[in-house]
Formats: structure tokens, C-alpha cells, sequence
């Protein structure tokens, strides 16, 4: 290179000499706000030729005096200026009039919104950031219509699911891509990207956008962008946000009953000094003995009466510790942003905490026609957490029973495992100290990219990539010895627990180059913009536990202190893909854009003679507010574009080595040196192909009264076939399960982007809102065959003929009028032995609000979403239930009842109960499998409100700053997340945005699922 | 000029990918997992999982009247109420998984030239089906375990099954005489070792007990005697000749032998939960008692409070009273502490590395009893029933450990006490007697063959569940799994409606 560049030069120059009279004019290009324009086009009024501006918006063309130039940028309004007798000119670009700002689309390149006939959102770092959330998906709740991002659980790594416009996977993947600063990454990488350190976020929301990732962006992209640093004067940020967290909600427990686990002949509850269980007699407030006698043969003793705070103040504030520093150069050669975030975080449940520190480097060098750009990422993330059922001790512990006080269990004789009330469960702080898991992530995310412009309307890129990720964690569990008179006494107590240990560690990594080239030029009235590209990545990971049990030294937390047998397994995985992909698109007078798009994949994950796909595409726009005399001239209308797309893609839900079917090693084996392998029971088969996914869709971009009000509104259909499923066949055939491509369905739905800039203005006072409502749906066609519903875990179903995903839940037998029918005998309702089928697991409704309120420098900012149409099963209540502490387990004060809205079947005909009360109120009946298998019992709406964020911040005034000399800007605010959550009264049990799974089966809450939190606090950050 | 190149070297590239691009992404060769097996190994895998399925031996040894479970846990109404669907016992699925990797080694032990294992496998695969058939009636076969070469198996009737089953192990029996072991074979058969003779007699002791199944059945005695006939002189399980199972347990969780890990203890000696669930039934105690075999009762279950400090030994003195049975389907009053445990024939502390039983030589002398007093001259067998029955009583008294225990008189007593189903010469349906020693030489052995013998004899008559009323229907059979409704609807459809009340399997007549 270094070489030839010199001879272009040369060859260059010779041509210039061939025009005799040209002279050279330089330059500067500016936009409105004075900002230099890099990359601004310069070129020659009806000539080939031309430049671009510099990172530093200069500029430097040969031209003759009758040449006018013609300058443009994307985003802006092009400017034409005859040259004149000057040889320099500071030309101002000003915004194109209709949407300022460029979006990046796929593959990273920038458009003009008005040329896309699909959706993209753009979220700023603003936005992003305001409420400081540790997680960058968090940020973007409530802020794009379409999209559903859901917190799953409480807790360090709160897991989330994002989901864009519903799903179009029955079985597979239905989460979006990642792709950070242009190079596609698995979405957990999402975690460790540090939201400080993003530019902008692009949501590509369906497979029309995303086209050009084929199978990998089908389910929509989320393009991250990260600041490139700033071209002017260095700049350097620090920051702080602190912030609080508290539990929000505790779930409703029953408040009348104490410990015990049976009943008199009365039917009401015993006492019972050792149980878990609330089956017991009902508090009186009486001084009362319980767990065991001590060596003295003493017992503790407790008031028996209900202590109502005792669970919710086992839970500690939370705090989050957020520290920021960031660096920001330029020049006109070069730019470079650098920052480094650590995060601490202690969580509410105790000793749960977790940090994460981050770096990254991002930088810019420009060469002549060369640009060079970098961007390095580099996080660890570290943890501690509880292996222990600590939640599910502490929830089901007997309302009397002072659960806080036993936080000290080694100077405390009632707390530790010698002593502990409870015959059954242990005391959860020693549990928690007991039971540890210990995870170290380190992620590497880095790409180099080589950008040429050889021409003024031609760009070559080269990008490699890479990021790798290496977990290390250690399980352990302590030993506890217990004493000869626990022993003897106490049910937990009659064997010693042993020490184990287990040790994993995973490392996978992707490789990744993509070769782009792109070009863009006009043709009269016609602008072509082409793109062809290649691309080959490999994925391969690997991951290793080894673990060993009954430690011969307690305390030595090494697998090399095993004893018996270590276990040991290990998996390695490796994946290839080749792509070539282009596509082609004509704007006619920039009101009118016809693209078309191409893909085609080679997947290592398919037969090698049947893995090569081609996936097409189609989007068009047009501005009618640019064509339609009626409409340039309205006075209140000052856009209207319309648009529709396209595509055909595909899903590859196809597992690495998902093709042949396997043996795998036998239970148990090897026993010394007799090994053994048993058949899978997963029929594989070699035909499988890709998902296949057509996408329609189409949508309306109004602005009105000089762009204060705009609004989107888009319709999208997806017919998804060929759906992979791992369907369950007759084990008669020896599997009991065939992968293969069956099932179809349809997605549907509607969103509306609604935004009022400003809403209300008065003098300096600014009131903005937006708002997105999205609705979506699906419907399940076919399954396979005769075959009509399929489980994908949990109680959610994929029904032929109803939503994807469907509860099925085991119910009461019901009369027509849906009465439940009751036994005469025993007074007990019935339970119906075939599950019934009931509402949908996904939201079909959300609602996102944005509003803020501007007053000099002072902002506030909420931000509130709804979900709904969507149901969950509590099946954390059946735990609750098993011991007696759910609300559902004290019905009618355990006293016999009439079981409400029942029904008996006289041999002819229902009729309703009004006498027959269950024959038992207590154990026999709330406790059995009879009430708790009962899932109805715990299904309720999955509708909520929250308040997702409320910032209140204030810029302090510049002139204060002047005075410092060196601060160049402080701002402070107080930040609210999840302040308030509002749900239907029947829903008692837990936020029903939490789920077991971030799988498709999610809808179902368990005991794994501590309560939900809010969070408050404070963020100051200064710049340099 | 410059387009040209790029557009040049972007073809060179284009072209250098396509032509090493298929071998490129040829990786898809699965690392952790095997792609394909070898009999021997998938024989090992399979006659391990077989003998490691314990919950049809669960269910039969409550439905048989044997066991019991204890008030410390909350009564069962699926077990002792009856008060099941068709998403409870779902042992087919299990059952036919197995049966795969039988058929594997069916099918392919003469391609990789191991064709000494095709025997055992096709004893092994009798072994299992006529078991899927005494629970569920008809059920797929001959269109089965053929993978999606048949997504839907149809239904073989069950009798004929029944009949392809004595032929598989006449097949079964040539193939094993054919082909000698190899050494990998020898180390694949957890079983036998290799051991030929032994294979042949276990082959033809299942085929006497499908024979004698079926003896109830009316004009069916031909058919039964001539197969009986036919496989005399290759002999039968012989004394002391248990099928047992054995990959070498070994002291890991795991590892060690299923049913100690189930009832008894995990491998570092830890009582399991579950070793407070089942308890011997009262009856099983008074019909022991009658009949004065305590020995045998000692063996078979520990006294109250289970086993103590010496391995093998009750905590509490080993007399009778302390010896605490529970009525049949109690819902309360007997917990675990102050009643009996599984006992020393089967769970002794430490002894995690005995052999799972497939079937006992008990069993085997007692079928040669009834088919001896049944058919008598009709079939050539060598001794009288009388000498069958005794031989029986002995090896049930030798498996349990009372003879070892308690002295080798302890079965001579038994069999000289005068008393009805014990002393031969006193008992006046022998029959009875046969079925009565055979029954108890089951208990802790074979849950699902005693349901199976109790369906056929209606013997020995056991109490109803104290959880069920007096006169509830018992269960004849099971439900055919949801998951077989589910997935082949039509075919189950077909059998129409199950009445696990009512709808008996064949052999069931009276």
C-alpha cells in the first residue's frame, strides 16, 4: 500500500495537469451548530468528481471558476455554490427539514429515515442513560414500541428477555441480535457493555430492517454505536450515581396461624414446636415454647403471635455504587474516546454482590483516503452469590418466628443448626454463608475496521472482529458437624453434611471478517446506492467442571480434596458461517426509494450438501408530502411518508451437531473400566433446513404543525413455516422425541409511535411527551400432523388455533356456566384430570409513556410502561401453600366453608351449593395436591403498570462554572426506577414481569424469583 | 483502473472461498458424543438401565398386598386410592427406550461381528415387552422401534405378542448356543459373564413364566405343555442360579446399586428420605406368622426403628413384637420410627455393591411346581411338584439370607410345619400353596411380577385399602401414557375405552 499510494499520487496529479486552468479551493464545512462535518460530499456540478471533507470538515478540490460545487452530508440539506474568484469557502449545511438526524441500519450504514421502507427507533445516549441504569437493555424499556424487554428476576444479574414485535420462533431463539459498532455478537455480550459509552442505540425492529443479517437478524437487530470521541478539544467526564434499592412488594401471606402440620377433632390446627409448616393453632399472643430443648433441657421461647415485618426487613437496602471516568480527544487526523466504569453492586438479599469494571478504547486515525477505526471493550465482571433455597426458608417460616434475630448463628444458641427451631430447613443466614457460588467473566469485544474511499462515491470496508469471553466459578458448600444432641433429636440433624465442591470454567469465542463495499452516487435525478459484501466467522466455544463431594478437609475448597468419585464432563462446540450478501437501491428526487436486498448463507450448522440459503428482500418509501401539491402546501401537514417492505428469511434453530443421532454415555458409567452408551432419545435428521420467515410490512410517518407533532404508525405480518420442532413421537418408536421442521404460525401486529415536541411551551418552561402503544398476536396453524399442541416447558403450549404461547393448566371440573362442581360426599370440588386450556403467556398489549419537563436547567423525566393481555401462573403459591403461608391456605379461617360458586351433579342436572361444606378446611384439603395441583388456583392476569423512570436533574449554570476555570459542566439528579407498580388485587404473589425462564416459556413465577425491587438515588457528573 | 482491480481481487477472493468453502464448513462432527455404538457397550448401557427400573417393582409390591408406605409421609391416593389418570405410572416410556438400545444390539450384533450378543439382547427384549404387555394390554411391537421409519407404531394384539415372545426366546436360545463370548462380550454381560448355559436357562425360565401365565386361559393347556416340551432338556434357572445384575457398584452417588440407593442410603452412608417410605403390610405379617416363618420376616424387614449402629442388624431387639407392620393403605398412626423397614435381604448399611435381581430361581422352581401340578404327566418334567415347590421354598430362604442367618433347617421346618401354604402334604390346594410361597419369595424382589401373579390368581387374597372403601374396584391394569395418546392418538384410540378397573389384560380371566 504504502507504495502504491504515492503512485496514485502521481497518476492523479498528471490528470489534473491534463486541465489546465483548475486551481485549487479549500475549505471548511460546518453544520448549523457550528460542528465541523467530517465525511461532507464535495463534488462537481454535472462532473465525476469529487471529495469528501475531512474528520475535521475540511476540504481541498481542484476546480475551474465555472464549476459549481455541490456540497451535501447525510442529514443535511445539500448546498450548491458557484466558484467564484475565491479559493476558500466556510459553507454551513443545514439539517434536511424533515427528520434531522441519520439512523444506522444494517450493516452500519447511515440513511436518511426518509429512504427506509422499515422501522428503525433511534434511542440517544440521553435517553439511554438518564435513569443510569447498570444494564444497557434497561434503558431502553418503554422507549421503543415493539419492543419487550423483560426483567425476569430480582437479584445482581437480573436476568431480562428481549423480544422485538413477538416471536417468530416456536421452540428457538426469539431474541434479537446484537451488533456493536458493527460487528455481530451474541446479546448476552449486552451485559457488559457499559451504557455510559454509548453513542446511540438503533433498534432495527423486524426482519425487514435487518435483512441484510439474513437468518441472524430476524428477530431485529440492536445496533449499538459507541462515542468515537470528539474532534475538537480534549474532554474528560467523571461521574457518580449511587442508588438505593429497597423491596418493593412482599408477597400477601396469611397472618392468623402458626407453625404446626395437623389438626384436632375439631379441624383446627395443632401446635407443633418443631415444624416449618403454618398448619398450626392460631396465634394468641401467649408466651410459648419452641424448637428443642437445649443441653440444659431448656426451650426458646417466643410470644406466639404473628411478626408482621419479619420477612421483608430480612432483606437489606441495596446499594449501587457507579463510578465514571471518560476521555474524549481529537483532532483533525484522529479522534479517541476512553472510559472506565466500575460498578458495584450489594444486592437486597444478603451477602449477594457483584462488580463489574469496564474499558474501553475506541479510536480513529485517518490516512489520506484511509480511515482506521477501533473499538476495544474490555469487562469483568465478578460474583457472589447464594447456591441456597435462603428465600424459600425464610418465606415459609412461621409468622411467629423471629426470623432477623437469627442472623448471628454463631454467638446466637437459637440460630445455629444445633439449636435451630426448625426439624426441616436450615436458618437461612447460615445457609446463605453456607452454600456460595463464585463467578469471574472476562469479556474481550474489539473490531478493526479499514475504511477506503477511493472515489467520491465508492467505500471499501474491511472489518475484523473478535470478542471472547471466559468464565470461571466455583460452587461450594460447607460442611456442618452437628452435636450428639442434634443428633439425636433433630430430624436435619441425623447425618453431618459433608463439604463439596465444584469448579467450571468456559471459554467461547467468535472470529469475524466482513469485507464491504459500498457505493453511492447520483445520476440526474436518480441516486443508486449499491452494497456487496462478504463475510466468514467462526464460533467455537468449550466449558469444563470438574467437581468433587464428601471433602476430606472441609475448609479446602479444591476439587484436590475430593474423596470417592470427582465428577468431571466436558463440552466443546464449533460453528462456521459464510455469507455474501448486496443490496441496491434507487431514490428518485429524494422523495422515492425503491431497495433491494440479498443474502446468501452457508451454515456448518446444516448438511453440508443442503446448507446454502438465499434470503431476498424488497422495502419501499415515498414522501407524499413531497409529491402531492395539496399536501407541500398544507400549513399544519409538514411530512408524510409511507412505506412497506418485504423479505424472506430465514430461522436457523438448528443446534450445533444437531443432525445425527448420538450415544451418549450411560448413567452411572463408567464403573471402573466398563463403559457403556445408550441411544439418544432424539430422532435427528439430516434433512433439516432453516425456519423460514416472510415478513410484510407497512406503515405511515406523519409530522404536523411544524414538526411538533409526529407520528408513526406501522403494520407488520410475519408467516413463519417450517417451524423446528422437537416434537414428542410415540416412544413405541424408541425416541421419544423427532427434530425436525413441522409447525407454522402466524405474528401479527401494530405500532404507534406518537411524539409531542415540544407539547406545551412557555418561555423558557418545555413540556414534551411520547408515547408507543404496540399490539401484538399470533396464531398457531398447524403443529404436525395429527399432533395439535406441543409443551415447550412450563404450563406454555403451542395449540393449534390459539396464541403462541397458551397456558394449560389443571382446573376444577366446571359446569357449562363454568361453576366448579363439588363431590357431595366430601364437599371437596373436583378436580378435573384434564388440564384445560387457557390464556396467552406474552403481552399482546404495551404501552410506553415518555414525558419531560424542561425550566431553564432543570429537567424532570418519567417514563411509564403497561403490559397486558397476557396471564401468569403462580406457581410460586404452591410452595407457598405446602407449608401454609400463602394467603390461599387460611380461605375462611381454615373453618369448613362452602366451596364459592359450586355447583354438584344430582344424577340429572347441576345445582348450586349452598350447604355441602368440604369436609376439611385445613391439612386434608388446602395442603393436598387436591387444592395445590389446582393450578387455576394461582393463574392470574399478567397486566402491570410500572414507573419504570422518574429523573429529576439540574445543569448548574455555566457562570458558575466559569469561576471554577477548569469545570466546564456539572449536572445533578435524583433518579427513581420501578418507583411504582400497579396490578390486579388478585395477583398477590409476585411482580408478573418475573418469570422462572428467559426462554420462550416464560409466564410462570417461582419460589426462585426473590421480591421485586424499587430503586432511588443520585448521579453527579462533571465535565472537563 | 482501481475499480477494475478491486473488482478483480474481490473475484480472486470470491472464487479461492467457494473452492475450499464446502470443506471449510464440513465441521459439524459432534465431539462430546459418540455418532454411532457397538453392541457390547449398548448391551452394558441397557441391561444396567433395566435392572436400575424400580417403579413398576414399587407400585406392584403395594398392588400385590406386600407393601405399605408410612404415615410420615402424607398418604398416596394415587397409590392407595386408586385415584390415578393417564399421566400417572409412565413406565412405557422408559420401557421402550430400553428397548432400543435391545434392538440396536439385535440388529447389528452380526454386522460388527459380536453376534454372541444378539442372545442376550433377545432375552432381554422378552423380558421387557411381555412386561409392557401384563401393564398395558396391547400395545406397539412388531411396528415399534422402528425410529420415524413408523412415527405412529400400531398396536399388536396382546396374545399374539405373547406367542411372538416364545418364539423370540426359542430364537434366542439357538443364537446363544451358536456363538461362544468373546472377550468383550464376557465383560459387556453384567449378567452372566458370558456364561452361555446360564442365558439358556434364564431364556427358558422367562418363557415358563409367559407359559404359565397364560394357563388359566381356557383350551390353552396344548399350546403351554408342547412349548414346555420343547425346552426341557436345555434346562432351567438352577439352584442358587439367580439373574442378577451387576456393573460393579460402586461407593459414589450414582453408582450404587439402585434399590439400596432408593430405600436405603446414598453412597457416603447417609439414610435417604425415602427409606421411611414403604412398610411391610400387615398382612404380609400375619400370613409369615401363620405359618410361624419369622426367620424369613426378620430377613425381609428390619424392626421398628430400622437398621441400627451394626451393619444389618435392627437398632431395636430383634424380637417379633418389635417387628411393626402397617395396615394396607393407612393414611395415620404409623410413622416411620415405630414401624418396620426394608430389611437386611435387601439393604444392609454399606452393602451398596449387590446385585440387582431380574428374576430369582425361586420363582423359576415354583413355576416348574405349577406347571408340573397343573399339567403333570403332559409335560416331561423330571421331578414332582412337590420336590419343584420345596426347591423354591429353599432358594427363596437362601436369597433372603435366612438360611446363612438363621441355619439351614430353618426351610426344612417350614416345609415339615403341618401348616396350610407352607407344609406341602398339609395343604390341601396346592396350587394355593404354590402361589402363596411364590408371592412371599417375591417380596423386595419383584413388585411387578407378584401384581401380575395376583391378577392371574387372585391369591393369596389380600385386604382392600384402608385409603379405598371396603369394596372398591382394584386396578387390572394401567392407563396408557398421555404421552402416548398425544403423540399416537390414533392407534390408541383404537383400543378403545380403558377401564384400568375393568379392562384386563388377556391372561387375567377370572
Amino acid at each position: 500500500m504504502r507504495k502504491t499510494l504515492p503512485l496514485l499520487a502521481v497518476l492523479v496529479h498528471f490528470a489534473m495537469l491534463a486541465l489546465a486552468q483548475t486551481r485549487t479551493i479549500t475549505g471548511l464545512v460546518k453544520d448549523e451548530r457550528g460542528e465541523p462535518l467530517a465525511f461532507a460530499s464535495i463534488t462537481l456540478k454535472g462532473k465525476n468528481k469529487g471529495t469528501t471533507t475531512d474528520a475535521s470538515g475540511n476540504f481541498r478540490i481542484e476546480a475551474t471558476t465555472e464549476d459549481i460545487l455541490v456540497f451535501s452530508a447525510v442529514g443535511s440539506k445539500s448546498r450548491e455554490i458557484a466558484v467564484g474568484s475565491s479559493s476558500s469557502y466556510n459553507v454551513t449545511l443545514e439539517k434536511s427539514e424533515s427528520m434531522q438526524e441519520v439512523v444506522v441500519t444494517a450493516l452500519g450504514v447511515q440513511k436518511q429515515p426518509r429512504s427506509l421502507g422499515y422501522s428503525v427507533a433511534t434511542i440517544k445516549n440521553d435517553e439511554l442513560t438518564e435513569a443510569r441504569t447498570t444494564n444497557l437493555q434497561n434503558g431502553l424499556v418503554g422507549k421503543v414500541s415493539g419492543l419487550n424487554v423483560s426483567t425476569v428476576n430480582n437479584g445482581v444479574f437480573a436476568d431480562t428477555r428481549i423480544v422485538l414485535r413477538g416471536i417468530r420462533s416456536l421452540t428457538g431463539n426469539n431474541q434479537p441480535l446484537l451488533v456493536l459498532d458493527g460487528s455481530p455478537i451474541a446479546l448476552s455480550y449486552i451485559n457488559s457493555i457499559n451504557p455510559n459509552d454509548v453513542e446511540s442505540v438503533n433498534v432495527l425492529k423486524g426482519a425487514n430492517a435487518s435483512a441484510l443479517y439474513g437468518p441472524d437478524g430476524v428477530n431485529g437487530v440492536i445496533v449499538v454505536t459507541t462515542k468515537k470521541g470528539n474532534a475538537k478539544k480534549a474532554e474528560i467526564s467523571i461521574g457518580n450515581t449511587t442508588l438505593f434499592e429497597k423491596v418493593s412488594f412482599m408477597p400477601d401471606l396469611q397472618t392468623r396461624f402458626g407453625s404446626g402440620s395437623s389438626y384436632d377433632q375439631f379441624g383446627d390446627g395443632v401446635y407443633d414446636l418443631i415444624e416449618n409448616q403454618t398448619w398450626g393453632a392460631e396465634f394468641n399472643g401467649k408466651d410459648t415454647a419452641i424448637g428443642r430443648k437445649d443441653e440444659n433441657g431448656l426451650f426458646q421461647r417466643l410470644p406466639y403471635r404473628y411478626l408482621p415485618n419479619e420477612k421483608r426487613d430480612f432483606f437489606n437496602t441495596g446499594v449501587t455504587v457507579q463510578n465514571d471516568v471518560s476521555i474524549s480527544a481529537g483532532d483533525e487526523k484522529g479522534r479517541m474516546y476512553l472510559s472506565l466504569q466500575d460498578v458495584t453492586t450489594r444486592n437486597v438479599l444478603p451477602k449477594e454482590t457483584a462488580r463489574r469494571t469496564g474499558l474501553r478504547l475506541n479510536t480513529t486515525r485517518i490516512f489520506g483516503k484511509f480511515r482506521l477505526e477501533s473499538s476495544l471493550g474490555y469487562t469483568v465482571t465478578r460474583s457472589s452469590q447464594t447456591n441456597s433455597s435462603a428465600y424459600y426458608n425464610l418465606i415459609n417460616s412461621p409468622g411467629q418466628v423471629p426470623v432477623t434475630s437469627y442472623n448471628d448463628y454463631v454467638n446466637n444458641k437459637w440460630a445455629d443448626h444445633n439449636h435451630y427451631y426448625n426439624d426441616y430447613y436450615p436458618n437461612p443466614y447460615e445457609d446463605i454463608d453456607r452454600q456460595r457460588y463464585n463467578l469471574r467473566r472476562d469479556d474481550v469485544i474489539g473490531n478493526i475496521a479499514l475504511y477506503i474511499k477511493p472515489l467520491s462515491w465508492l467505500t471499501i470496508t474491511d472489518r475484523l472482529s473478535t470478542n471472547f469471553r471466559l468464565n470461571t466459578s466455583k460452587s461450594t458448600t460447607g460442611a456442618i458437624y452437628y452435636s450428639t444432641l442434634a443428633k439425636g433429636a433433630i430430624y436435619q440433624a441425623r447425618n453431618d453434611k459433608l463439604a463439596s465442591v465444584s469448579d467450571g470454567s468456559g471459554f467461547s469465542s467468535r472470529i469475524m471478517n466482513e469485507f464491504l463495499v459500498s457505493a453511492d452516487k447520483d445520476f440526474g435525478d436518480f441516486n443508486v446506492k449499491a452494497l456487496g459484501g462478504t463475510s466468514i466467522r467462526q464460533d467455537v466455544s468449550k466449558s469444563e467442571n470438574v467437581s468433587g463431594g464428601n471433602l476430606a478437609i472441609p475448609t479446602l475448597f479444591n476439587v484436590v480434596a475430593y474423596t470417592g468419585i470427582p465428577g468431571a464432563s466436558e463440552s466443546n462446540s464449533r460453528s462456521r458461517l459464510m455469507s455474501v450478501f448486496g443490496s441496491a437501491s434507487v431514490t428518485y428526487k429524494n422523495y422515492a426509494t425503491l431497495e433491494f436486498t440479498g443474502r446468501n448463507d452457508w451454515d456448518s450448522r446444516l448438511d453440508p450438501n443442503n446448507n446454502s440459503y438465499f434470503y431476498p428482500g424488497l422495502n419501499a418509501s415515498v414522501i407524499l408530502s413531497d409529491i402531492v401539491p395539496a399536501l407541500q402546501e398544507s400549513r399544519f401537514l409538514d411530512y408524510l411518508k409511507l412505506k412497506g417492505a418485504w423479505n424472506r428469511t430465514g430461522n436457523v434453530n438448528v443446534g450445533v451437531y444437531e443432525l445425527d443421532n448420538v450415544y451418549g454415555v450411560a448413567g452411572g458409567f463408567p464403573y471402573g473400566s466398563l463403559a457403556s452408551y445408550t441411544a439418544g432419545n432424539t430422532f435427528y435428521t439430516r434433512d433439516i433446513k432453516p425456519e423460514t420467515v416472510e415478513s410484510y410490512e407497512t406503515g405511515i410517518e406523519i409530522n404536523l404543525f411544524k414538526n411538533r407533532v409526529n407520528l408513526e404508525a406501522t403494520y407488520y405480518y410475519q408467516n413463519n413455516n417450517d417451524q423446528v420442532i422437537e416434537v414428542a413421537i410415540s416412544s413405541g418408536t424408541g425416541f421419544t422425541s423427532a427434530k425436525l421442521n413441522a409447525a407454522r404460525f402466524y405474528n401479527k401486529g401494530v405500532e404507534f409511535d406518537l411524539r409531542l415536541t415540544p407539547l406545551f411551551k412557555a418561555g423558557a418552561f418545555t413540556w414534551n411527551a411520547s408515547g408507543n402503544f404496540s399490539i401484538n398476536d399470533s396464531k398457531v396453524l398447524d403443529v404436525y400432523q395429527d399432533i395439535n399442541e406441543l409443551g415447550i416447558g412450563n404450563t406454555a403450549y403451542i395449540i393449534k388455533g390459539l396464541p403462541a404461547y397458551t397456558h394449560k393448566l389443571t382446573d376444577w371440573q366446571r359446569d357449562p356456566q363454568g361453576h366448579v362442581v363439588i363431590d357431595t360426599l366430601s364437599g371437596y370440588p373436583i378436580q378435573n384430570s384434564v388440564p384445560q386450556i387457557y390464556g396467552r403467556t406474552l403481552p399482546k398489549y404495551i404501552i410506553g409513556l415518555n414525558t419531560d419537563f424542561n425550566y431553564k436547567g432543570f429537567s424532570l423525566k418519567v417514563v411509564a410502561e403497561f403490559r397486558g393481555g397476557n396471564y401468569i401462573y403462580n406457581s410460586v403459591g404452591v410452595d407457598y401453600g405446602f407449608t401454609g403461608v400463602d394467603r390461599l391456605s387460611a380461605i375462611n379461617a381454615r373453618q369448613r366453608f362452602v366451596f364459592p360458586n359450586s355447583v354438584y351433579y344430582d344424577g340429572a342436572k347441576y345445582v348450586p351449593n349452598t350447604d355441602k361444606v368440604v369436609i376439611n378446611a385445613h391439612y386434608d384439603f388446602l395442603q393436598a395436591s387436591r387444592f395445590r395441583g389446582t393450578q387455576t388456583n394461582y393463574y392470574t392476569s399478567g397486566s402491570f403498570w410500572k414507573l419504570r423512570e422518574v429523573v429529576l436533574s439540574y445543569d448548574l449554570p455555566t457562570k458558575w462554572m466559569v469561576a471554577t476555570k477548569w469545570i466546564k459542566r456539572a449536572t445533578v439528579s435524583l433518579i427513581g426506577r420501578n418507583l411504582l407498580m400497579l396490578r390486579p388485587a388478585t395477583n398477590w404473589w409476585t411482580d408478573p414481569e418475573f418469570s422462572n425462564t428467559t426462554s420462550n416459556a416464560i409466564g410462570t413465577t417461582t419460589i426462585g424469583q426473590t421480591p421485586p425491587t424499587r430503586l432511588f438515588g443520585f448521579n453527579v457528573n462533571l465535565g472537563f | 483502473m482501481k475499480l477494475r482491480a478491486i473488482i478483480l481481487s474481490a473475484l480472486c477472493i470470491g472464487i479461492a472461498l467457494s473452492s475450499c468453502k464446502k470443506s471449510w464448513l464440513d465441521i459439524n462432527t459432534n465431539p462430546n458424543t459418540l455418532p454411532n455404538s457397538t453392541p457390547d457397550y449398548v448391551f452394558t448401557a441397557a441391561a444396567n438401565r433395566t435392572a436400575a427400573v424400580l417403579d413398576p417393582n414399587e407400585i406392584g409390591s403395594y398392588w400385590s398386598g406386600m407393601w405399605t408406605q408410612s404415615s410420615t409421609y402424607i398418604i398416596s391416593t394415587t397409590n392407595f386410592a386408586y385415584n390415578f389418570n393417564n399421566t400417572n405410572f409412565n413406565y412405557w416410556d422408559t420401557w421402550y427406550d430400553i428397548l432400543r438400545d435391545y434392538q440396536f444390539v439385535i440388529d447389528t450384533a452380526e454386522d460388527q461381528a459380536m453376534p454372541y450378543m444378539k442372545g442376550p439382547a433377545e432375552v432381554m427384549k422378552a423380558y421387557i415387552v411381555h412386561q409392557l404387555v401384563d401393564l398395558y394390554g396391547n400395545i406397539p411391537y412388531s411396528d415399534a422401534l422402528k425410529g420415524t421409519g413408523s412415527l405412529a407404531p400400531k398396536f399388536d394384539d396382546q396374545k399374539a405378542i405373547y406367542e411372538d415372545l416364545v418364539k423370540l426366546l426359542d430364537q434366542a436360545v439357538v443364537d446363544l448356543k451358536a456363538n461362544t463370548f468373546q472377550a468383550q462380550g464376557i465383560s459387556a454381560d453384567i449378567v452372566f459373564k458370558g456364561n452361555v448355559t446360564s442365558w439358556v436357562h434364564f431364556a427358558n425360565s422367562l418363557k415358563l413364566r409367559l407359559l404359565i401365565r397364560q394357563s388359566k386361559i381356557a383350551g390353552r393347556d396344548a399350546y403351554i405343555t408342547g412349548e414346555i416340551n420343547k425346552i426341557i432338556a436345555n434346562g432351567f434357572l438352577a439352584a442358587g442360579e439367580d439373574v442378577l445384575s451387576n456393573p460393579g457398584y460402586v461407593a459414589s452417588d450414582g453408582k450404587t446399586n439402585p434399590f439400596y440407593d432408593r430405600w436405603g442410603y446414598a453412597a457416603n452412608g447417609t439414610i435417604r428420605p425415602l427409606a421411611r417410605y414403604p412398610r411391610p403390610t400387615v398382612f404380609l405379617f400375619e400370613e409369615l406368622k401363620k405359618t410361624n416363618d419369622t426367620f424369613r420376616l426378620k430377613r425381609l424387614f428390619y424392626a421398628k426403628g430400622g437398621e441400627g449402629a451394626t451393619a444389618g442388624v435392627s437398632s431395636q431387639e430383634e424380637k417379633i413384637d418389635n417387628y411393626v407392620p402397617v395396615p394396607f393403605g393407612a393414611a395415620s398412626g404409623y410413622l416411620s420410627q415405630n414401624t418396620s423397614y426394608v430389611g437386611p435381604s435387601q439393604i444392609i448399611k454399606g452393602q451398596f455393591g449387590k446385585g440387582m435381581v431380574l428374576m430369582t430361581a425361586a420363582e423359576s422352581f415354583f413355576l416348574l411346581a405349577e406347571a408340573k401340578q397343573r399339567y403333570a404327566a403332559a409335560v416331561n418334567l423330571p421331578l414332582t411338584a412337590k420336590e419343584y415347590y420345596e426347591q423354591g421354598v429353599k432358594e427363596s430362604f437362601r436369597l433372603t439370607g435366612t438360611t446363612a442367618t438363621y441355619g439351614a433347617d430353618k426351610a426344612t421346618t417350614l416345609l415339615t410345619s403341618g401348616k396350610d401354604l407352607a407344609d406341602w402334604d398339609a395343604s390341601p390346594d396346592k396350587l394355593k400353596a404354590i402361589w402363596e410361597q411364590k408371592w412371599l419369595a417375591l417380596v423386595n424382589y419383584g413388585g411387578e411380577e407378584a401384581w401380575a401373579e395376583y391378577r392371574r390368581t387372585n391369591f393369596p387374597v389380600t385386604p382392600a385399602s384402608a385409603s379405598a372403601s371396603a369394596n372398591a374396584a382394584r386396578p387390572v391394569r394401567l392407563f396408557y401414557p398421555q404421552g402416548e395418546e398425544v403423540s399416537n392418538g390414533t392407534n390408541v384410540k383404537a383400543q378403545g375405552t380403558i377401564d384400568v378397573f375393568a379392562t384386563k389384560i388377556f391372561w387375567d380371566v377370572d
